[in-house]
C-alpha cells in the first residue's frame, strides 16, 4: 500500500485531509480535517510507537527486540514525545 | 566492528557493558602493576620505580568514581532521566583503550628513558644528547598517547551523550566542566589516599 504523505512536496507544510470516500458505496465527504498528531510523525517513528504498544510499553523488551541499548531506546521515545508536544 | 569501536553504548545492554568494563579494568590494573604504571588522575599515566599490587586498581577505582560522580551530576542537569549505571558504564568502557599506554613500559623501557633524560637534563643541561632511537620512541609514544587520549574522551562523550540524550551546547559545556573537576578531584584523592 502507498505511504500516506504528511508533508506538502512543494512547501513542506503539514498536509490536511480534504476528502474522504467510502470504498463500498462511493460516498464522498469533503472538508478540511487535520491529520492526527501520530500520523504526522515519520514512518519510522510510527513503527516505533506501534512496537512500543505491542511490547506492552516495556522499553527493556523494546531494547532487546531492536538490538539496541536501553538508553538509546528511551532517547528515541523521548524524541518522539518532544515532537508530539510541538504538534 | 564499527559498532564495537564507536557505537558500543547504542547497541549493548548495560549488563554486558558493565561486565566488560569491570573485567577490563581489573585486567588493566594487573597489567599496570606488572608494567609499573600508576593511573594517578583520570587523564594521567605515570611510570614508577616501585609499585604495590593494589595501587593501580585503587587509582582506577578512584578515577572511575570521580568521573561517574561528576558526569552523573552533569547528566542529571541535562536530563533528569539519566541513570547512574549508564554513566558508570561510560566511565568504565571509555577508559579501557587508555590503559594500553602502560604497554609503553614493557621491560621498564619508558621509565628508564624518562629517567635517563631527566638525569641528562639536570646534570649536564648543556650537553643534552639523545639517541635518535630514543627520540623516535618518544615521538611514537607521544603520538600513540594522544590518539588513545582522544579516543578515550570520544568514547566518554558518546557514553554520556547516549545516557543523557545530550543535544546542543549546554551538555558539551557541562561535560567539559565535569571532566576537569573529575581530573582535579581524582588527583587530589589519589595524592592523599593512595
Amino acid at each position: 500500500m502507498a505511504q500516506l504523505p504528511v508533508k506538502c512536496p512543494s512547501c513542506q507544510h503539514t498536509l490536511e485531509v480534504s476528502e474522504l470516500s467510502c470504498g463500498n458505496c462511493e460516498t464522498k465527504i469533503s472538508g478540511i480535517y487535520g491529520l492526527p498528531a501520530l500520523m504526522q510523525l515519520s514512518v519510522e517513528d510510527q513503527e516505533f510507537i506501534l512496537a512500543f504498544v505491542l511490547s506492552g510499553g516495556s522499553l527493556k523488551k523494546m531494547a532487546t527486540q531492536l538490538g539496541k541499548s536501553y538508553p538509546t531506546v528511551r532517547n528515541m521515545l523521548d524524541d518522539i514525545i518532544e515532537q508530539l508536544n510541538t504538534k | 566492528m564499527k559498532k564495537i569501536l564507536f557505537q558500543a553504548f547504542n547497541f549493548y545492554s548495560e549488563k554486558r557493558l558493565f561486565t566488560i568494563g569491570l573485567l577490563g579494568t581489573i585486567a588493566a590494573s594487573l597489567l599496570g602493576f606488572v608494567l609499573h604504571a600508576r593511573f594517578d588522575g583520570i587523564l594521567d599515566v605515570h611510570f614508577v620505580e616501585s609499585i604495590q599490587i593494589y595501587e593501580p586498581l585503587l587509582d582506577n577505582l578512584i578515577n572511575i568514581f570521580s568521573l561517574t560522580l561528576f558526569l552523573f551530576i552533569a547528566g542529571k542537569i541535562v536530563n533528569p532521566k539519566t541513570r547512574s549505571i549508564d554513566i558508570l558504564n561510560a566511565s568504565l568502557i571509555a577508559r579501557l583503550p587508555y590503559y594500553l599506554i602502560s604497554l609503553a613500559n614493557i621491560n621498564g623501557y619508558m621509565a628508564d628513558l624518562s629517567e635517563r633524560m631527566l638525569g641528562l637534563a639536570t646534570q649536564q643541561p648543556g650537553a643534552l644528547q639523545i639517541n635518535p632511537l630514543d627520540i623516535t620512541a618518544i615521538l611514537i609514544f607521544a603520538f600513540a598517547s594522544l590518539l588513545l587520549l582522544i579516543y578515550y574522551l570520544y568514547l566518554l562523550y558518546k557514553g554520556y551523550q547516549v545516557a543523557t540524550n545530550a543535544k546542543g551546547a549546554l551538555p558539551i559545556g557541562l561535560f567539559v566542566i565535569a571532566v576537569i573537576l573529575a581530573e582535579v578531584i581524582s588527583k587530589l584523592i589519589i595524592y592523599f589516599i593512595a
